[in-house]
């Protein structure tokens, strides 16, 4: 029942573009998968974005 | 539709318009030519080579003097369509005795000319910290808003937001009102630095 459970939450969140783990239950049960964001301390580059860097002459 | 190849041309075109290639700064009698090599970078439809060649012409006819030259070489060289980092070092370091041989009243202009080139290849490599340190280099030698966004930029790739923040905020309130207004047109448009914008701006 309760995996039944889990899985419509997580079908629910998935379709509404949510994260199943702002749902408290089943971040409870899924403890290991929902591991808090932690922000980034630096913003990396893409590998294919050069950046809006400027070289004057 | 091969849409990676579609991707791939819109990343170019993103990127072109990315790699900024001012020549406001520069000594008023090597501007126009400098002007017509910043278009040309700019220019997908024109080859390096042909740049190139327009570069080495202008020089051979003395619109251009050799400081300047070996800076129109190395500013394509790092541009994003050739990304010859070692060939944009070395060119850097060969224009650094240039000005030092050239001396002038522009000698300070030119080796912050120097320091922003290492800057930008080092930021471009993805070395925020070394670049950070070439670019304050540059901004001490020519207090320009060029030089403060490039500093800017970096002090936000390395995550320090709050240092930029309050950096801008202090350059606003204590630097000449034009250099501040090219600053801010900078940030506004120039998504790197869109952590910085507020809404008074």
């Amino acid at each position: 029942m309760n995996a039944l459970f889990f899985f419509f939450v997580w079908v629910l969140a998935s379709i509404s573009g949510g994260d199943p783990c702002d749902n408290p239950q089943f971040a409870d049960a899924h403890a290991d998968e929902c591991v808090e964001d932690v922000a980034p301390t630096a913003i990396p580059k893409s590998d294919t974005s050069l950046g809006d860097i400027s070289n004057g002459f | 539709m091969d849409y990676r190849s579609v991707l791939e041309r819109i990343i170019e075109q993103v990127d072109s318009v990315a790699y900024l290639t001012p020549s406001a700064q520069v000594d008023p009698r090597h501007r126009s030519v400098l002007t017509e090599v910043g278009a040309m970078i700019q220019d997908s439809t024109i080859t390096p080579d042909h740049i190139r060649t327009h570069i080495q012409r202008s020089y051979d006819k003395g619109r251009l003097d050799r400081v300047h030259y070996l800076s129109a070489l190395h500013v394509l060289a790092a541009s994003p369509r050739v990304q010859d980092w070692a060939e944009a070092a070395r060119l850097a370091g060969e224009q650094e005795l240039a000005a030092l041989d050239h001396g002038g009243p522009f000698q300070q202009t030119n080796l912050a000319a120097v320091d922003r080139h290492r800057g930008v290849v080092a930021y471009l490599r993805g070395h925020y910290d070394n670049a950070l340190d070439h670019f304050s280099r540059a901004l001490e030698r020519q207090r320009s808003a060029e030089n403060l966004g490039n500093v800017l930029c970096s002090l936000v790739r390395l995550g320090e937001i709050d240092e930029a923040r309050s950096l801008l905020a202090q350059i606003r309130a204590t630097l000449p009102q034009a250099l501040v207004t090219d600053l801010t047109a900078m940030v506004n448009q120039d998504p790197d630095l869109a952590l910085l914008r507020t809404e008074d701006a």
